[in-house]
């Protein structure tokens, strides 16, 4: 009797919390098709009736979403391609190749987790700006497409428990370091490659604060801005925002059903030190 | 003789060779990700302090000002009052994330049917566009028709205006509790499943009970885990920008004008790079101090296990 208690308490928490994070999610679907007039309806309607694509269409022509949705998508996957190959050279290089060095390097490398974004942004602002990178894609991708500290890291710690044999083998079968390390090691950690890779992506998309700041003119916007953006022309629309939101989060959501189990995964080698 | 010392010191040179190779190609590997740390990271670091001392509007040419900037900051109340802003949130932030956190784990620790979707469910808030699920949750709590207020309504909950100046920062705490908490949750519940067993069966036999067992047990060996979410949830709180710049815009009045969102003013708006310098410098320096207190506390009650 204690126990069925217990468990009911248990599954009580658990669905009321899982509620709550999901009925955001399932609010902004309901008013993205509604039609504008039965948004302010009292009490509110759950299930849209009737049923209108018009919001998504008035994004799609009037704000352009199709071009920012374009912009960040490429944005994302030039940034997911680079992280990805020079954090594992990277962690390649500071976990299987000895070199003078190689150890202080790392620490202070690892150092650059404890530098907020924040501290950088002014500078970094003023040298892209030099560079004469403002208003253009490379002020967004260049400063982050060759990896950070935590990728790094993350690919390093699974570096380190691959067998030193199969790196041996490959030598003695002539394989160079860089012949070993794209056809024994790449293969090898593919699925902390897909790990680290969710994350990468997740992060490009989502990145607003650096975009916001550095690209200005309206067709070279991303989607994180032009959705906040949307506010100012769209003011109290809601079903035009939500419509936008939909958009916006669509790819991440579909993302994320596929690879939850990466996101998991993600964590479990985040938390780890 | 001298043939001899010849052919040693071909040998050697052929033996140094393909380490030599070797350190070449590890530099090689690394060179691309350090030079640009080194690049667009350590520089900009050091250059915000040299940044700070000066007064540029990035129309002109820099003028030196010495301490000026920092003279002025302590002067500004704009400046002070965005501090005690989000040291407030801070202090709203963290303990109500971890306090459900523990909640959480305590239900998805048990061997319950299903157990594994509710983890699925609690990250998706975590992955998602934090400035597109900001407008959502502007239009979950709107005065006119925000669908909260009806739901509360049911409870007897009198309408809440969840943006007037009392309450909006809350709403934005809110709204990231919402969005963080199920990662801080999944952290923690792989730090109580990392912690044996056998703890729990011989202090049972020792007549231990669920409260007892969680205040001994679980808090003390759960630590390493706590300190990283506390170091890394102070360094994110302390740069809350994107829920604030959707929701709010830093108001009504200054109400909600977090410390990033002043930095970010004064850099792009009133374009005081240096004045933005010198805040950074200071939310830089609080960022380590803080670090350092944690880690410290932490440091002398970590329980050995070995």
């Amino acid at each position: 009797m204690k126990k069925i208690l217990d468990y009911g308490v248990s599954y009580s928490v658990l669905v009321f919390f899982a509620l709550i994070s999901l009925f955001p999610f399932f609010w902004m679907v309901s008013t993205a098709f509604k039609d504008k007039k039965s948004v302010f309806i009292y009490p509110p309607e759950w299930i849209p009736d009737p049923i209108v694509f018009d919001n998504f269409r008035n994004v799609w022509e009037k704000v352009n979403f199709g071009v920012y949705l374009g912009n960040t998508a490429f944005i994302t996957v030039i940034l997911l391609v680079s992280q990805l190959l020079f954090c594992s050279m990277a962690a390649y290089g500071f976990s299987r190749i000895s070199f003078p060095g190689r150890d202080i390097i790392f620490v202070i490398f690892l150092g650059s987790l404890m530098i907020p974004q924040i501290v950088t942004m002014i500078p970094l602002y003023l040298l892209v700006k030099t560079l004469g990178w403002l208003d253009t894609f490379k002020a967004v991708i260049v400063p982050s497409m060759f990896g950070n500290a935590f990728g790094v890291f993350f690919l390093r710690q699974f570096f380190l428990t691959i067998p030193k044999d199969f790196e041996d083998a490959a030598r003695i079968d002539g394989a160079g370091v860089i012949r070993t390390f794209v056809t024994i090691i790449l293969p090898m950690a593919s699925s902390a490659l897909v790990t680290l890779g969710v994350l990468t992506f997740v992060n490009a998309w989502n990145n607003f604060q650096w975009p916001l700041v550095v690209l200005n003119s309206p067709d070279k916007q991303v989607i994180s801005v032009a959705i906040a953006n949307l506010q100012g022309r769209f003011t109290s629309d809601w079903t035009g925002m939500m419509a936008g939101a939909l958009i916006t989060l669509a790819p991440i959501l579909l993302i994320f059903v596929i690879a939850q189990k990466y996101f998991v995964q993600s964590i479990h080698m985040s938390g780890f030190k | 003789m001298r043939q001899g010392a010849i052919e040693a010191a071909v040998r050697t040179v052929k033996k140094r060779k393909p380490l030599n190779r070797n350190w070449l190609i590890g530099y090689l590997f690394i060179l691309p990700t350090v030079g640009a740390y080194v690049i667009f990271s350590l520089i900009p670091t050091v250059a915000v302090f040299v940044l700070s001392l000066f007064a540029w509007d990035l129309v002109g040419s820099p003028a030196f000002m010495g301490i000026d900037n920092y003279i002025r900051m302590f002067k500004d109340p704009l400046f002070l009052k965005s501090l005690k802003i989000t040291f407030t949130y801070v202090a709203y932030n963290i303990p109500i994330q971890y306090l459900l956190s523990i909640l959480l784990v305590l239900a998805l620790k048990r061997p319950l049917r299903g157990v594994k979707a509710f983890r699925v469910i609690y990250l998706i808030p975590w992955v998602t566009t934090p400035v597109a699920i900001a407008i959502v949750w502007k239009w979950v709590l709107s005065p006119t028709g925000g669908v909260l207020n009806y739901v509360l309504d049911w409870f007897g909950v009198d309408k809440i205006n969840w943006f007037s100046s009392a309450m909006a920062l809350k709403s934005i705490v809110m709204v990231n509790v919402w969005q963080y908490t199920g990662f801080s949750t999944l952290i923690m519940l792989i730090g109580v499943q990392s912690i044996p067993q056998i703890f729990y069966e011989s202090s049972q036999v020792d007549g231990a009970g669920r409260v007892r067992q969680f205040f001994h047990i679980t808090l003390p060996l759960l630590k390493p885990t706590l300190l990283f979410l506390l170091v890394t949830g102070f360094i994110g709180s302390f740069q809350v920008f994107d829920s604030v710049y959707t929701m709010t815009d830093g108001g009504p009045g200054d109400s909600t004008s977090v410390y990033y969102f002043v930095i970010y003013k004064h850099a792009f708006q009133f374009l005081e790079m240096g004045y933005a310098s010198a805040m950074s410098v200071i939310l830089f320096v609080i960022l380590m101090l803080v670090t350092l207190v944690q880690l410290r506390l932490f440091r002398n009650t970590t329980y050995d296990l070995s």
